[in-house]
């Protein structure tokens, strides 16, 4: 039985923990589930938001920082999502934000999930005080509310995105410490782990070929389903006033001016729909590699 | 057993303290003047106004000294008055939590009917439009910002359909209920005041669908999750082989052992919701933890920004405890260091 | 999770599990919710209005239900149902003499009095608690005869040590605006009603500082009783500010009834009051953070006054017949400052060529047009339209050749330099976009501009300690007098402008020119050489270049088409007690 409370005892909103040594026979609806018409449209969706964020500056119909047109202007041929409350092209802006938003969510989640894993891995595999330590500095990182503590890291270190990128590091990595500490703590305790110990097999060898691969799922699925609540994150420090610094084209910024012009619905509209996209791309692609390592782990 | 309840009862004041620490060393390492928010622009000028402040709010010692005589007051009860409101900030909170709780509970009930309706649903119809559908309604719900969601319906919901009421716990008009609990539900109901209740409910009906729909993203994911884990069981197949119907095997089987990872995902909702619905709040006006936390963060607020720090740390431990606690309840094998 | 269903328990056992479960969620909601105890925390033993904890409920129901149950007062029919005006509340302190912030200008106004009142044309003093008063010639001997029939909320007369008690605690407190006071050098009661002000310089404005929000009397028994104190270690020794915080002692046409912070504020008819009634019973400020969500209480109905809709999002309440809208100019501005003295955050100093050419590089219609709709005023100097002095000031052209040419001039091509600004919204501009703006403006004259947004408090702390070269913030008038403008941004002796103009604290930039405009306007009782030499100073902080007036915002008056007597106070905000619905 495995002890996933530990791995389910953390503020991600999507944690999973599928059991890795359930051993009954795939029911034959799993089989190609990962396959399926939204994983594909999603790894679309995903594959153009990059190509854009590469490629925009090549292509981009307007400056995204100066002025082209009058304000506020709504939707038109020459400006397909009108114009913002500085007579910016909206459109072009919202091109441009994934050059903020997108990195920022790899990064954060590259490093806090790195940072995580390693942590966690030390702390399930070996065990003892070291495990307790670990631990509890992720628990005191975890009470803290994650809005404060972001908020109080940036006014400390100054604004800009690197240092939210930081801040959301040190808030995110004990998530994944706990979970990859938990999923080690139940894979250490199956049979064909102490079978290869018993056999003499090495820590680090059992460790890195045994445990770790068992380990990983609930990581991957959790990371990819992270990226959209990252970017939201970020959005919610700029409305408070602590994320990019104007004029960046960042999503959460192009938002808190269309919260200004509410009745300009356009102003907010195209990085809404933006984030929307994204987040959801990253969501069901993240359902469908859990139903992809699923039918591989069954 | 006893000994690990026991021993994890001894580590949380350990951890407390270490959150406290934290806090304290974080805010007074950002570099700004905490007396802006205590003397008006012209007075900080005046260079015996700021010697007076200081000396009032102790803000001339060291920092030590500060973090020593703010631990030794905790102990007594103390936990300091806020530079912003001048109260004592155990005070504030306590005022200000009833008002947070009740939305938290509102939208929990929100996020647990639809996060466990639709998770269900789409477990049950694995890959099929309905999953998509239902999924695709949850993940909308975490992916727009709440601040400008929130703005939409009260414009639809409010202003042009008028069906509900705007911001505030109340009608602008109304008196509060007398408090008891500082829940203006239960409070009107303990004042024999049945329509108040009902203003109440009211009001909490569209902030509690806009946090709610946020959180119903994370609780349905799972109860999708072990809803198919669980629904490719042998215990499950056994029940079908044996000729029950579908529905039987579904709820009475399948989804009482699904809801456990998910009652997990809902206590630290909970937890969330309690000290993050920071920009709900502030759009609907409702004067709770979320707001009082970001105006004291915006202030340079210590004191305040220290109890609330406390307060997360309290509830995120206490939902961590009881639930770690179930857990090794229920299942005599599972073994935490 | 899973496994150990397949040991064939089953159901029993799971039915036990999510019981358990259930009940851990549970506890934790209670647990966390343990907060609920009614400890009463009150104040110490207050008089009037609510004694019970700030929070929103026990005082409210007591009182309220007297307050409204049809009070007639002396004359006429008091309308009973309250008034609602939406506000994003910045009120932290409801001790007068400590708060300073733009709410407290109306509530304090509508909970106490000061001596001196102010007519509707915003600039004519008229009696208020003071019902006459005489000059001496040379501006430093003020007596105040106090209205004879002038009582406060519990039925005692108001008089003269209440004044001189008011005025010492407001200077030694040393927190809200001391300024006002600080020339005071002795008060004397010779009897009851007659107060004696002897200033230590010549001031002719002091009856102006007197109509300001902040010098209000209170009821000196009462506040003594509770922890008050105007002696001259007030600022350790005083302890009565927890007590105003849920109690008023005033005479003003309001008492107060109960203040949740950041929630709402609720003001009744002062049963005492020595005038006539208000004509609304009840007020109640409530808290609405956005433009957007005042103007949507307005059309529900929620709201009946709206204060801090800006033009734009006026637009969308046209045609709403229930609610009427109107724009008119106020006494508010926004500025940017240039600071020549400060190093730090640019790449070359910002002398005279370099803010000259700033001034003529902003396009200040753009600035109103785009950001206000066109709902704002241009103001060429720190000192606002209408006020004495602004009289003959011309606002500098726009041009953006000659600003280049200037800049070539000073060798200041490649200028680059740090804005830093307060991340709010400030009389309905939103002060990113401003920036932007500014960012975009001065691009076309080859400036460019690093944005540095913070918050309020860290904003105007590295503006008053020197750290900001440049900076944008804004100012509202106190009272309607020009004194305060040239003693803040003009340079002279002890202005935040010359000591930011010269680098610190310790090296102050000062003007003799404005300077002696200033000390003779001081000096002056005659209103003609007043505006003449605050002319002079006005023209002098024109030609500094160093605030820079950006846009003076028109205010919108936002109220429901039933009421009426909704005005812009030079001094007060809004006068709660004029105003009354029509049907």
């Amino acid at each position: 039985m495995t002890a996933p409370s530990e791995a389910t005892l953390t503020l991600a909103p999507n944690l999973e923990v599928p059991d890795p040594t359930l051993d009954h026979a795939v029911g034959r609806r799993h089989r190609s589930a990962w396959l399926r018409v939204p994983v594909l449209i999603s790894i679309a969706v995903i594959v153009m938001w990059v190509v854009i964020a590469i490629t925009i500056s090549w292509w981009a119909p307007y400056d995204p920082i100066a002025r082209v047109a009058d304000a506020l202007e709504p939707p038109s041929w020459g400006h397909w999502l009108g114009t913002d409350g500085l007579g910016r092209d909206v459109l072009t802006r919202t091109f441009y934000g994934t050059r903020q938003s997108m990195p920022l969510a790899v990064a954060v989640l590259v490093a806090g999930v790195g940072l995580g894993c390693v942590l966690g891995a030390i702390a399930g595999f070996i065990g003892g005080w070291v495990d307790s330590v670990i631990m509890r500095i992720a628990d005191i990182t975890l009470s803290f509310p994650a809005i404060l503590l972001a908020m109080v890291v940036t006014a400390a270190l100054g604004k800009g995105l690197f240092h939210i990128a930081i801040a959301m590091i040190v808030v995110w990595w004990p998530i994944y410490a706990r979970l990859l500490r938990a999923q080690i703590l139940a894979v250490k305790a199956q049979e064909h782990v102490e079978a290869a110990r018993a056999a003499g097999a090495g820590r680090w060898r059992v460790l890195m070929i045994h445990v770790l691969p068992l380990s990983m799922t609930p990581v991957l699925v959790s990371a990819t389903m992270d990226f959209g609540v990252v970017v939201l994150l970020a959005a919610g420090l700029s409305y408070v006033g602590l994320g990019a610094v104007p004029p960046t084209p960042e999503w959460g910024l192009s938002i808190n001016e269309g919260t200004l012009y509410f009745h300009q619905w356009w102003v907010a509209a195209g990085p809404g729909i933006a984030i929307l996209t994204i987040v959801l791309a990253f969501n069901f692609l993240g359902d469908g590699l859990r139903d992809y390592l699923d039918v591989r782990m069954r | 057993m006893r000994r690990y309840i026991v021993g994890r009862i001894l580590l949380i004041p350990i951890v407390l303290l270490g959150i406290v620490t934290v806090a304290f060393i974080i805010s007074h390492v950002v570099p700004a003047n905490p007396l802006s928010s205590v003397l008006s622009q012209r007075q900080m000028d005046n260079p015996e106004a700021v010697a007076a402040a200081k000396a009032k709010y102790g803000l001339d010692k060291s920092l030590i000294q500060q973090y020593f005589i703010y631990i030794g007051n905790l102990f007594r009860g103390d936990a300091g008055t806020s530079f912003v409101t001048k109260q004592p900030v155990a005070d504030d909170i306590r005022h200000r939590l009833p008002a947070t709780i009740e939305l938290t509970i509102a939208a929990m009930v929100v996020a647990i009917a639809g996060g466990v309706g639709l998770g269900v649903l789409a477990a049950v119809r694995h890959n099929k439009l309905t999953d998509h559908a239902g999924r695709l309604f949850s993940l909308v719900g975490s992916s727009v910002p709440v601040y400008w969601s929130g703005l939409v319906l009260l414009l639809i919901f409010s202003v042009h359909l008028g069906w509900l009421p705007g911001p505030g716990r109340l009608d602008s008009r109304s008196v509060a209920p007398p408090e008891r609990t500082g829940f203006y539900t239960i409070d009107s109901l303990l004042d024999g005041d049945v329509s108040k209740f009902w203003e109440a409910a009211r009001h909490l009906v569209l902030p509690a669908i806009v946090l709610g729909w946020g959180v119903m993203g994370s609780v349905s994911r799972i109860v999708r999750a072990s809803m198919l884990d669980v629904l490719g069981q042998d215990y499950v197949r056994t029940a079908r082989a044996k000729g029950a119907r579908e529905s039987v095997v579904v709820f009475r089987h399948a989804f009482r052992n699904a809801m456990i990872p998910a009652l997990t995902i809902v206590g630290f909702s909970v937890a969330f919701l309690l000290t993050g619905a920071v920009l709900t709040e502030s759009i609907f006006s409702w004067p709770g933890i979320g707001q009082y936390s970001v105006k004291a963060a915006q202030a340079l607020d210590f004191p305040a920004i220290m109890g609330v720090c406390i307060l997360g740390g309290v509830v995120f431990l206490l939902a961590n405890f009881v639930t770690d606690i179930g857990y090794a309840l229920v299942d005599p094998r599972i073994r935490l260091s | 999770m899973t496994r150990g269903m397949t040991q064939g328990t089953g159901s029993r056992r799971s039915r036990r599990r999510s019981w358990v479960a259930g009940l851990m969620v549970l506890s934790v909601i209670v647990a966390a919710g343990c907060g609920g105890d009614d400890d009463d925390d009150s104040g110490a033993g207050g008089d009037t209005a609510g004694s019970a904890a700030g929070g929103d409920a026990t005082s409210g129901t007591d009182v309220a239900t007297t307050g409204t149950a049809g009070s007639t007062g002396s004359t006429g029919e008091v309308d009973t149902t309250p008034l609602v005006i939406a506000r994003n509340m910045d009120l932290t302190s409801l001790d007068p003499h400590r708060a300073v912030c733009d709410t407290c200008q109306f509530v304090f106004t509508s909970l106490y009095q000061t001596l001196v009142g102010l007519d509707t044309d915003n600039k004519t003093l008229i009696p208020n608690l003071a019902e006459s008063w005489e000059i001496n010639d040379d501006n430093t001997v003020y007596t105040f005869h106090l209205a004879p029939e002038a009582t406060f909320s519990d039925g005692s007369p108001v008089e003269a040590k209440d004044v001189e008690f008011s005025l010492l605690r407001l200077k030694n407190l040393k927190v809200s605006l001391t300024y006002l006071v600080d020339d005071i050098q002795t008060i004397d009661t010779p009897d009851d009603k007659t107060v004696v002000v002897t200033l230590g310089v010549p001031n002719a404005e002091f009856l102006n500082n007197m109509n300001a929000a902040y010098p209000v009397i209170v009821n000196s028994d009462v506040a003594i009783e509770n922890g008050a104190t105007d002696a001259d270690d007030a600022d350790t020794t005083d302890t009565a500010e927890a007590w105003f915080i849920q109690n008023s002692a005033g005479s003003g046409p309001y008492v107060l009834e109960s203040f949740s912070q950041g929630d709402e504020i609720t003001m009744t008819a002062n049963p005492s009051y020595w005038r006539d009634p208000a004509p609304i019973a009840t007020v109640t400020v409530k808290q609405a953070e956005t433009a957007a969500a005042q103007a949507q209480m307005l059309q529900t109905g929620e709201a009946d006054i709206a204060m801090q809709i800006d033009p734009i999002t006026a637009k969308t309440l046209e045609g709403v017949d229930s609610v009427t809208v109107e724009t008119i100019p106020s006494f508010n501005f926004l500025y940017i400052g240039l600071w020549p003295g400060i190093t730090s955050g640019t790449n070359h100093p910002l002398d005279d060529n370099v803010r000259k050419a700033i001034r003529m590089a902003i396009d200040y219609q753009g600035l109103t047009d785009t950001l206000l709709d066109g709902k704002g005023q241009q103001q060429p100097s720190p000192i606002p339209n209408g006020f004495p002095g602004s009289a003959g000031l011309k606002m500098p052209a726009t041009d953006v050749e000659g600003a280049k040419q200037l800049l070539e001039e000073a060798g200041a091509t490649d200028l680059t330099f740090t804005l830093g600004y307060p991340t709010i919204n400030a009389y309905g501009v939103d002060y990113s976009q401003l920036a932007q703006i500014i960012q975009q403006d001065l691009a076309k004259i080859g400036v460019t501009i690093e944005l540095d947004p913070q918050t309020f408090s860290v904003n105007v702390d590295q503006f008053r300690t020197s750290q900001l070269s440049a900076n944008l913030l804004y100012w509202a008038p106190d009272y309607y007098g020009s004194a305060q403008y040239v003693s803040y941004f003009g340079l002279v002796e002890g202005s935040r402008a010359s000591k930011n103009a010269g680098g610190g604290e310790d090296t102050p930039l000062i003007d003799p020119v404005t300077q002696e405009a200033y000390d003779a306007a001081r000096a002056s009782g005659s209103a003609e050489k007043r505006e003449e030499q605050y002319g002079i100073a006005g023209q002098q902080m024109l030609d500094q270049n160093m605030v820079i007036p950006l846009l003076s915002p028109d205010l919108v008056l936002a109220y429901q088409s039933n009421i009426d007597g909704v005005t812009y106070s030079a001094c007060c905000n809004l006068v709660v007690d004029q105003i009354h619905r029509t049907d």
